[in-house]
């Protein structure tokens, strides 16, 4: 698994990043938005094939 | 206040209750009101003690009013949502007698992977109309929106660009 914090894309309510993609096979990219304080959380992922 | 009633034995053949408006607000937490923007919400009143459904429908409009919602302090009987426009599920029930409901608030519809549901029961009274900010249920949750990558299909080695945006529900 790999893991990295977005930043903010200088876009209102927008965030980026990048990952290397080091290991063939299929992978999920999972993005998570995190507010434990006010218990709000946010989660959309999306399947892909890396050859 | 407090009050009194008393009431007739309610019989088969009686006639429809007395009309009681009931305002109902889904709302994100720490954030707005849940507009049309984001789809909506959808609000169902039940009979608490039956099950029955007694009236739903969507929650549409405005966001809110952002300095009342979130800037200024709110003080206590000083409405923070009832402004024009703002969205809210407005229901008239036909109650004939003092009745326990659950109120069920469901949203935001426009982004089905950040649905979330809340639901408070409390007692309602025939003819005691609830307006103003009306009956809040709160929304907890982000709606995260993943804009990159678009494909599926990558080379070993490449560097995966992720953006996504992230709205408060």
């Amino acid at each position: 698994m790999s893991e990295t914090t977005l930043e903010f894309a200088g876009e209102s309510s927008t965030f980026q990043g990048t990952l290397p993609l080091d290991h063939p096979g299929g992978h999920e990219v999972r993005v998570l938005a995190l507010d434990a304080g006010n218990a709000n959380f946010g989660m959309v992922s999306q399947g892909i094939d890396v050859r | 206040m407090l009050g009194f009633l008393v009431l007739p034995q309610s019989s088969p053949e009686e006639p429809a209750g007395t009309p009681t408006k009931v305002l109902v607000r889904a709302v994100s937490r720490d954030a707005k009101i849940i507009g049309s923007g984001v789809g909506g919400a959808r609000i169902t009143i039940r009979d608490a003690s039956t099950g029955e459904v007694l009236t739903e429908g969507l929650q549409q409009g405005g966001t809110g009013d952002t300095d009342s919602i979130m800037v200024r302090p709110h003080q206590r009987g000083t409405p923070v949502y009832d402004t024009e426009g703002a969205a809210g599920f407005l229901a008239t029930l036909e109650l004939d007698q003092p009745t326990v409901v659950e109120v069920i608030a469901e949203g935001p519809l426009g982004t089905p992977q950040s649905k979330q549901r809340a639901s408070k029961t409390l007692l309602l009274v025939p003819g005691q109309d609830i307006l103003g900010d009306g009956v809040l249920l709160e929304i907890h949750g982000f709606t995260v929106t993943l804009l990159e990558p678009q494909r599926s299909e990558f080379e070993s080695g490449q560097e995966l660009g992720v953006r996504a945006t992230v709205r408060m529900t």
